[in-house]
């Protein structure tokens, strides 16, 4: 009879459950226009509390840095042949601009999702015109011998900040430890504490908390499985609007960012590299107001390199079908306080 | 008429393996949880 009720029970609970899995298979990342399927997933942790909104940025500083520290290396070996450098030297003095926006983004922001994905989708154009000039500008033999000397390069400049995001990880894991053990019915801060600390792994917290779900009843099984299952379709909801809002507002916010890059540019003219830069972002910003408006002709007459702006070439911009991240850990989170970025101006 | 074709070679059925709560929880709690190695990529420079 006890078999019976629980199986009963298990069938309600299976019931409950069914609406939320149909809920979650319909709202799986739908396309978006501006935004790939791997940003989509990267922002989800965003919504779930503040930690996520800090713990994306600091990993697109991270990536931000290390193309930054990549830059500079192959500015310097090139700087001495007669290769005609400016071109990327303006676009790693922009590279700085945009690292200093990244730094100074509030995670506390209701629309930090939103600051994310732009500053994320300006650091994938930003690499990608970076590479294609560069590819444009040297032999295969360069780019080759670049390779080997920029592949195997290892320096300290991420260090402060990879020992921030790690940190701020365990945070985020112990809140949900924290969350795990209240669906349990326990209070386990001193395995949660010990996390933290270091003492313990994610992997021995997992495995406790896995045995204490399995000594309890199936009936207080589907419970959890239930409460677990809910969270994350309202999480994936919150992300779909999160994701939503991002892509309603996207071309009007890459005009202001541009424009506020621009004052900063301009403010900077003492070095004639930060000329050249608000030149190009000059022209972004004609280019945006050509595609808004195409009756207009802002052309400076000043029209190569004009890309980054994201309209150009709508396949561009898909930073999920780039190749992966140079892989290899870097060094001090150098605050880029834009010294003079490339090399030897 | 109808026939009734089987397979001697398919999986054993696995319907207690679905009735088992547990397996779902563990891939629902690492949904949960984040790696402490997850980089972002934004393409690469050369």
């Amino acid at each position: 009879m006890k078999k019976i009720m629980n199986i009963l029970v298990a069938l309600i609970l299976i019931g409950s459950i069914l609406p939320i899995a149909y809920a979650d298979n319909t709202n799986n990342n739908p396309k978006n226009e501006y935004i790939d399927k791997e940003t989509q997933q990267q922002t989800e942790i965003m919504n779930t509390n503040t930690m996520g909104a800090e713990i994306r940025l600091l990993q697109l500083e991270k990536a931000i840095i290390k193309n930054i520290e990549k830059g500079e290396q192959i500015l310097t070996i090139i700087n001495d042949s007669e290769y005609n450098i400016t071109d990327l030297q303006v676009i790693l003095a922009e590279f700085y601009l945009l690292q200093e926006e990244v730094q100074t983004a509030d995670p506390n922001a209701t629309d930090a999702v939103s600051t994310f994905v732009d500053l994320k989708l300006d650091a994938v154009n930003l690499t990608k015109e970076f590479r294609e000039i560069l590819q444009a500008t040297v032999n295969n033999s360069t780019i080759g011998q670049l390779q080997q000397r920029i592949g195997n390069m290892t320096s300290n400049q991420t260090t402060n900040v990879t020992n921030t995001i790690q940190s701020k990880i365990r945070q985020y894991n112990a809140h949900q430890f924290r969350y795990l053990y209240q669906l349990l019915g326990e209070n386990r801060s001193d395995w949660i504490s010990k996390y933290q600390n270091g003492s313990l792994t994610t992997n021995q917290v997992k495995q406790n908390l896995t045995k204490r779900i399995q000594q309890n009843k199936t009936t207080h099984q589907y419970q959890i499985l239930t409460a677990l299952k809910q969270k994350k379709i309202q999480h994936k909801i919150q992300t779909q609007n999160s994701i939503q809002n991002a892509s309603d507002g996207f071309q009007q916010r890459q005009e202001n960012r541009l424009k506020k890059r621009l004052q900063q540019s301009e403010n900077l003219t003492d070095n004639p590299l930060y000329q050249q830069l608000s030149k190009r972002i000059q022209q972004k910003l004609d280019k945006l107001d050509n595609n808004n408006n195409p009756g207009n002709n802002n052309d400076n007459g000043n029209g190569q390199n004009d890309d980054g702006s994201g309209n150009d070439n709508p396949g561009d911009s898909e930073p999920g079908q780039d190749d992966p991240g140079n892989g290899g850990e870097n060094g001090h989170n150098d605050n880029g306080n834009n010294q003079g970025p490339g090399g030897g101006n | 008429m109808f026939h009734i074709i089987t397979n001697e070679n398919e999986p054993p059925n696995q319907s207690n393996d679905q009735q088992d709560p547990t397996v779902e929880i563990s891939t629902e709690i690492n949904n949960l949880l984040l790696e402490e190695q997850t980089e972002i990529d934004i393409g690469k420079m050369i």
